[in-house]
């Protein structure tokens, strides 16, 4: 346990000093982050008031579209980080250090992935305090549900993230794998989940995603809170949801990572 | 399991078949390869392109898993117990690329050692800098050190949990002269410190320079292993090598045939030669009075020696 917070530590260290050693960098994707957030705002305001009606998985009207935006964002690099970390990894060389160390190749992206996760949300708390003070959008922020519900759907997104990132260990390209997949969460995040076949519904019930974010819809718009939905057990079904999705993901990243050590495909690009 | 002495790196039978891949076929890259290799001993795996030395360094380290055989590392099966097993390894595989070039040296040693599960870094981080002497650039992002540095830097990540066993793959690629000897006097201290060494170069003076034993592996399969000192005692010819700036004429080479003479090939500066066997010392004197009769420049007549690179050009040569 003390050899995984230290692993943590230094991963957390290392996201740390690489965010503020580029400054510009920061900057960057800070106002990219923003921009986002204010085009999906705007844009989906414009729809509405142009005559159309909001779009169903905006129901909640503008502080839906915000935590659409945030939720989206964090499960699309949720799903992509293992991918990236591979790929970016294999070619500058610094996989194969990794690889030769003692801990499991999975205990060392899953930290990986926690430390960016960190920096993410604190990246996007940041902008989500600019997007409102802009917008004008005034909502209840129950900061330890939202943490919760948003670390509970990264962990599961993280299980799909793990099979891809195992995927890219064995074929090297799964560019279009992670595309398709982030393209998914995105039109999740939009689609009307009520209309959707029988066949998809059942599938967006178990995707810890969408179940997030009901969960968050609910704490912001409705000030529910964690225990009333432990209580009536929407939460810790999203907690088994996403232990599924992750124990599913750990279990076939190790299986692709022996099969990767056997055919010597570990770290080419 | 653990063996109350185990060899630190102990390589038995093993073979390692690459999968047929994209319409090729199935690769046989290592073939049946045993040896081991002791505490402070620098062991050379010296190979042509494409002999299978990289991949035997990468199924010692765990990054490839054998196809038959068994590695283990003090006595830790890596196929089996790889966390263990590698907690004992160091390996510098590809130099400078396993560095993270945005990170300072002190950085990349304070996230090296985490990763590792070293205790107390900082310690072991300070007596590395003192010891490589990086004490200067401790501070200064990798990407903007020299390659020389870099590949000091990788030495100490490599050494950072005290490792019993050390894996060098090219090691000295691209460092230039001053840089190759510093990073040359590293690793003989690093063996004088117990660590078992192994080594793959394709620069035969460094191999020579380090070694202790030389392995030579080729077509997969290993086809010499020996002592440095054996290896080029069996390979010495006894003799006298004449050096000389011109051509030796067709017919005074042929007069000197009778006596065993025989053409050397032209050395680095461009000199022609003779080789005289040993034995008859006025053989010698016939040869020196035939090269100044012909007027020929003799550079120098020394007893002959073989080298590493010489003894590697003969054995890969006569295999099929």
């Amino acid at each position: 346990m003390s050899n995984l917070a230290t692993l943590f530590w230094a991963e957390l260290r290392r996201e740390w000093i690489l965010v503020f050693r580029y400054p510009l960098e920061l900057v960057s994707r800070l106002i990219w982050n923003l921009g986002f957030a204010l085009m999906i705002y705007y844009g989906f305001n414009a729809i509405g008031s142009g005559g159309g009606q909001a779009l169903p998985g905006f129901q909640d009207g503008q502080l839906g579209r915000l935590l659409g935006m945030l939720v989206t964002y964090i499960a699309m690099n949720g799903l992509n980080n293992a991918v990236e970390l591979i790929n970016q990894e294999t070619q500058t060389g610094t996989f194969e250090q990794a690889a030769l160390s003692p801990p499991p190749l999975w205990v060392i992206l899953v930290m990986r992935d926690l430390a960016s996760y960190v920096e993410m949300i604190l990246r996007f708390a940041l902008v989500l305090g600019i997007a409102t003070l802009l917008t004008g959008v005034r909502f209840h922020l129950d900061v330890p549900a939202l943490f919760v519900i948003l670390t509970l759907m990264y962990l599961g997104l993280e299980g799909i993230g793990l099979i891809l990132g195992g995927g890219a260990l064995l074929y090297k390209r799964v560019g279009t794998l992670t595309q398709f997949a982030a393209m998914l969460v995105f039109g999740l995040s939009i689609l009307p989940l009520e209309g959707l076949p029988t066949w998809m519904k059942g599938f967006v019930d178990v995707f810890p995603f969408t179940q997030a974010l009901v969960l968050l819809r609910r704490s912001a718009v409705s000030g529910e809170s964690l225990a009333a939905m432990a209580t009536q057990g929407t939460l810790p079904a999203l907690a088994l949801t996403s232990c599924i999705y992750l124990a599913i993901g750990l279990v076939l990243f190790a299986r692709m990572e022996r099969v990767a050590r056997e055919r010597g495909t570990l770290n080419q690009y | 399991m653990t063996h109350p002495i185990a060899s630190p790196v102990l390589v038995e039978a093993v073979s390692k078949q690459y999968p047929p891949r994209a319409g090729r076929d199935p690769l046989l890259a290592v073939q049946g390869v045993s040896f081991q290799v002791a505490p402070g001993e620098v062991l050379a795996l010296l190979g042509p392109n494409g002999a299978g030395k990289t991949t035997t360094i990468k199924m010692i380290a765990g990054l490839l898993r054998p196809t038959a055989g068994r590695i283990t590392l003090s006595g830790v099966d890596v196929a089996s117990d790889r966390s263990r097993a590698v907690s004992t390894l160091g390996a510098v595989l590809e130099g400078n690329r396993n560095l993270h070039w945005k990170l300072t040296v002190r950085e990349n040693l304070a996230y090296f050692g985490a990763l590792k599960g070293v205790r107390d870094v900082r310690r072991r981080s300070d007596l590395l800098v003192d010891r490589l002497d990086l004490g200067s650039h401790v501070t200064k992002r990798v990407g903007e050190l020299s390659r020389g540095l870099q590949q000091r830097v990788a030495i100490a990540i490599a050494l950072l949990g005290e490792p019993r066993v050390l894996l060098l793959d090219e090691p000295t690629l691209g460092l230039d002269v001053l840089a190759g000897r510093q990073f040359q006097q590293s690793v003989k201290a690093i063996a004088r410190s117990g660590a078992a060494i192994i080594l793959t170069t394709h620069q035969m003076e460094v191999a020579q320079s380090l070694s202790d034993r030389v392995a030579i592996i080729a077509g997969g399969r290993l086809a010499t292993l020996d002592s440095l000192g054996q290896l080029l005692e069996a390979h010495r010819t006894p003799g006298y090598e004449i050096r000389i700036r011109g051509v030796v004429p067709a017919p005074l080479l042929e007069t000197l045939a009778g006596r065993g003479v025989t053409p050397l090939e032209a050395d680095e500066s461009g000199l022609t030669g003779l080789s005289v066997p040993e034995g008859h010392p006025e053989w010698l004197y016939e040869v020196l009075d035939g090269l100044r009769a012909e007027r020929l420049e003799l550079v120098r007549v020394q007893q002959q020696a073989v080298d590493l690179e010489e003894v590697y050009r003969r054995i890969v040569k006569e295999l099929p």
